[in-house]
């Protein structure tokens, strides 16, 4: 899993960074299009195609059975019935396809999440740095009463300023840092704790240059499977290590829909690639 | 393939178009010269001059040199909301019907704020606990006349005024607008902050302000900020949003959370804004706006939050025209005190912070002011022509608490601290200078000011009032008490709550309430009234001889100099609600407090021990307002109700407020 998001990251960081300068309803509307052509490729060669084209005719018969027949109560109920059983025929054709597409689309939103997800910290602004321990061991650690501060160290480079002197908070088992981005560009933070030490990026925009749309990674986590699937955008923390999670404060992001309203990325991807695979459908030979 | 490439290419140059570009707000033609008022509340013209004359101020006397410099006449009584009102329509209070702070309701002798109040809705549908308003709730503006600037839209003029005071709800007539004083807090109170500490006994009740006593268990705080009550409940709860603190005493630090909000505060360190969001219902939502203030951990844990005040992104009250206008500048500046008078001056007053910590907030709220005053301003400057009203009230809130740094004989002049704040006021009108510098300069490289064009622009910086030292407090009850124009329930100061609670109605001939309103206890007019009509004005007169007489045994000072009749107004058509008598105050003196809002029994004079040292609030020819100009006006202005009428000839529209439909229409 650590290799496949490697691999995704160094993909997705290339493609999308011709696009890095540019409104973010671009790359989106590009990896729209890309993603509603792909879904209509593995939709033909993974749906039964005559199975759908021939339920959509029983459902549109029994729509029209119940247009002609509405002075019938049975007729129309009894069209009715059978409309909710071809639907669900309908849904189990698209179980299929769904199952194949689940996994490319689920990375590629993890991935895409943490290009348009979250808005970069600007020159000036603030944020937490904050570090989950993991839990202690209380033969070791003499129990949690005792929750001792641990010797925990954060390394700051240039460009970004530790304003605040490391928060212990013990009920939580955290220690809290609050940050100043100083300068542009993408830092590394050296977290030191039982001799190790655990990088985690930030970065912050460059005002000069405008909005630049590449990864930001909000979290950094232990290396569990749905976490990794979730949180591609650093390598995960060591398992057996001691410290769960690093985590930065981004704000989510908007995109402006084309000028229209400022959405989600994520909802105009699926408004897009909807529109772009409908649209699409009879040049790819597919029945939806 | 062609469809593809033509449907993909037009959404990509739509979204390039749009986003690149920004969607181009058109700022429109508009008639007539630039007119820029800039608004400073209290600045004196004796001090003004005293640092003109000592080259502190090289700005105003650039001014000066352009177009002059004069004392503006303020209203009576001086007080801000009145002078404003008069800037706001040219009238006098008998006409636009504000006169002080707080009136009373005649019919229930109920004190209540003079500018504004929320209204509930009329009509609801209830559902189990739940009601529905069919109708909208909404905020009641109690000025009367017509703002100048209805006047100058009519004439298509684009005007923009930023909080103006005793303008809320906003007037909607305005191209762009900004309430200011009068706007409340999101518990409709003028702000209410919450002071939360572990230390016992420690809530008392204190004006302006809330203290809630905490435990802490493990290093752990859990707190709830305090909403007003939840208006869709048919029985309403007080509606709160639950807040956790972890101290770390090591580090003298907290980590807060607020719903998904997580900050580090230090002691001593104020936080950024942050969003409160008061569930009414899972649909319904009242979102506010705080910022936090650690006070300290140890011995005592001390956190102080701000009053929540509507959040600009979202504002559930009509603060802005066009509704959206306050989003915009919260969000090309950032979010800001929305409140009317930011400067916590209570957290003073009532001993809650020191005078470092009052500054440091009140320096927040004003470079909140002077920030968005930039952006404000390049956006007045992209357009033709056009007026911008843009108020500054730092230089007043700080000059009431801590006016006594200049004046070592003020009863409450502490050497020690006082005198390291000598220069305080001072240096806040150096920060007004720097904003005319900016705007002269501005004017002068963009608008051509000083090229005596057709159309050259006009700075105006003026003020409602001056300001002068408040020494000796005067009891207007407890006098009209001692001299039996009214008779207390309980003769015990101690059982007094103020509010006029403690008048014995059916052996009262006259009462206080408000900074400067007398009224008679007229039958037919107030519900338990004793004096006839036939004779109010006798009473009246021989009220004005005995206080114009009243003499501070301590001093052998006449404490009142000046003596208003309703009758004296020019305009009654507001009049009705006022006062019969506003009282002015002589050199040192003003009402106090305590009789101000309705407090009946004690002492007729005290010494003004509290830290609000300086006020405007008395005679008001002591306390006249500043006037500079870029160039002379075309229609000279004496008092501030010219004022108004005197900019409307900039753009060569005549007579104010005659012009403008007449006094007490209009607006409600």
């Amino acid at each position: 899993m650590s290799l496949l998001n490697a691999a995704l990251r160094a993909v997705f960081d290339v493609a999308l960074r011709p696009f890095a300068a540019l409104p973010p309803i671009v790359p989106v509307t590009v990896v729209a299009l890309v993603s509603g052509i792909f879904a209509l490729l593995v939709y033909r060669w993974t749906s039964n195609q005559p199975a759908i084209a021939a339920v959509k005719r029983r459902l549109f018969g029994h729509l029209l059975e119940v247009r002609l027949f509405n002075d019938d109560l049975r007729a129309v109920l009894a069209a009715q019935l059978r409309l909710l059983r071809e639907n669900l025929t309908y849904l189990r054709l698209n179980l299929v396809p769904l199952l194949w597409m689940i996994v490319p689309f689920m990375l590629l939103i993890a991935q895409l999440q943490f290009h348009y997800g979250y808005d970069g910290l600007e020159v000036g602004e603030r944020t937490l740095l904050i570090v989950d321990l993991a839990a202690a061991d209380p033969a070791v650690a003499g129990g949690e009463e005792a929750a001792p501060r641990p010797p925990i160290e954060l390394e700051a480079p240039p460009g970004v300023a530790v304003e605040t002197a490391d928060v212990w908070v013990p009920s939580l088992r955290q220690v809290v840092w609050r940050l100043r981005a100083d300068e542009p560009g993408r830092h590394e933070l050296v977290v030191r704790a039982d001799g190790a030490a655990f990088t985690k990026s930030l970065f912050v925009a460059d005002p000069d240059a405008g909005a630049l749309w590449v990864r930001r990674s909000p979290t950094r986590r232990r290396a569990a499977i749905l976490d990794q699937l979730l949180y591609p955008a650093e390598p995960s923390l060591p398992r057996g290590g001691p410290i769960e999670r690093i985590d930065v404060q981004y704000a989510t992001a908007s995109i402006s829909f084309f000028g229209l309203f400022d959405v989600h990325w994520l909802i105009a991807f699926f408004i897009l690639s909807l529109a772009f695979a409908f649209a699409l459908r009879n040049r790819f030979g597919v029945t939806l | 393939m062609k469809r593809l490439v033509s449907l993909a290419a037009t959404m990509l140059l739509a979204g390039l178009a749009v986003t690149c570009g920004g969607v181009g707000v058109g700022v429109g033609p508009s008639e007539g010269p630039k007119v820029i008022v800039l608004g400073f509340d209290g600045l004196d013209p004796a001090l003004t001059r005293q640092l003109i004359d000592e080259g502190r101020l090289p700005n105003f006397a650039r001014l000066e040199t352009m177009g002059g410099f004069t004392e503006l006449e303020t209203t009576i009584p001086p007080h801000s909301p009145v002078a404003w009102s008069s800037f706001i329509t040219g009238m006098d209070p008998g006409g636009h019907g504000i006169f002080d702070f707080l009136h009373r309701d005649p019919e229930t002798m109920i004190p209540y704020p003079s500018t504004a109040a929320a209204s509930s809705g009329g009509l609801y549908l209830d559902v189990g606990p739940w009601q529905f308003p069919l109708t909208g709730g909404d905020y009641e503006r109690f000025r009367h006349g017509t703002p100048f600037w209805d006047v100058l839209e009519e004439h298509g003029v684009r005007t923009t005024v930023i909080r103006m005071p005793a303008n809320f709800p906003v007037s909607g007539t305005a191209s762009r607008e900004l309430s200011g004083m009068g706007t409340s807090d999101v518990l409709g109170t003028d702000g209410t902050f919450t002071f939360y500490t572990s230390e016992l006994f420690a809530d008392r009740d204190i004006s302006g302000g809330d203290i809630v006593e905490l435990d802490i268990y493990d290093n752990v705080v859990e707190a709830e900020l305090l909403g007003p009550p939840n208006p869709l409940l048919r029985e309403p709860e007080q509606l709160t949003v639950p807040f956790t603190l972890y101290l770390d005493p090591e580090t003298e630090s907290a980590k807060i959370e607020l719903g998904d909000q997580e900050i580090v505060l230090e002691v001593g360190e104020w936080s950024d804004w942050l969003e409160v969001d008061f569930e009414m219902m899972p649909t319904q939502h009242l979102r506010g706006i705080c910022r936090m203030y650690l006070r300290a951990i140890e011995p005592e844990f001390e956190l102080y939050v701000s009053p929540i005040d509507h959040d600009p992104i979202s504002p559930a009250a009509p603060i802005s025209t066009p509704p959206d206008f306050a989003a915009e500048l919260a969000e090309a500046v950032d979010r800001f005190y929305t409140e009317g008078m930011p400067e916590d001056t209570k957290t003073l007053t009532e001993g809650v912070f020191t005078p470092d910590e009052f500054l440091a907030q009140a320096k927040i709220a004003g470079d909140e002011v002077a920030e968005q005053y930039g952006y404000v301003l390049d956006r007045f400057l992209e357009q033709r022509g056009g007026f911008l009203f843009y108020y500054f009230g730092n230089v007043d809130q700080i000059g009431h608490v801590r006016w006594r740094s200049r004046d070592p004989e003020h009863p409450a002049y502490d050497p020690e601290s006082d005198a390291a704040h000598a220069d305080l006021i001072p240096t806040l009108y150096e920060g007004l200078d720097a904003i005319v510098g900016q705007t002269l300069d501005r004017l002068e490289a963009e608008a051509g000011l000083g090229d005596g064009g057709a159309d050259e622009p006009l700075l105006i910086a003026m003020s409602d009032h001056g300001f002068a030292s408040w020494r000796r407090a005067f009891h207007l009850n407890a006098w009209l008490f001692e001299r039996g124009y009214l008779t207390a329930r309980s003769p015990d100061p101690y059982a007094d709550e103020g509010f006029l609670l403690n008048i014995d109605w059916d052996n009262t001939r006259a009462y206080g309430i408000g900074f400067s309103g007398l009224y008679v206890n007229l039958r037919g007019r107030e519900r338990d009234g004793t004096v006839t009509a036939a004779e109010r004005l006798d009473l009246v007169r021989e009220l004005k001889r005995e206080l114009l007489a009243v003499v501070d045994p301590e001093t052998g000072q006449r404490a009142i100099t000046e003596v208003h009749l309703r009758e004296d107004y020019a305009f009654q058509e507001g009049a009705a609600i006022g006062p019969d008598l506003i009282v002015g105050y002589g050199q040192g003196y003003r009402g106090a407090t305590e009789s101000a809002s309705g407090e009946v029994v004690g002492e007729v004079f005290s010494d003004n021990d509290s830290p609000w040292s300086g006020d405007h609030m008395m005679d008001h020819r002591l306390v006249p307002g500043v006037l500079l100009l870029s160039r002379p006006l075309g229609r000279p202005a004496r008092s501030i109700v010219d004022l108004p009428g005197s900019i409307l000839a900039e753009y060569g529209v005549g007579e104010f407020p005659s012009l403008a439909g007449g006094a007490a229409t209009g607006s409600p």
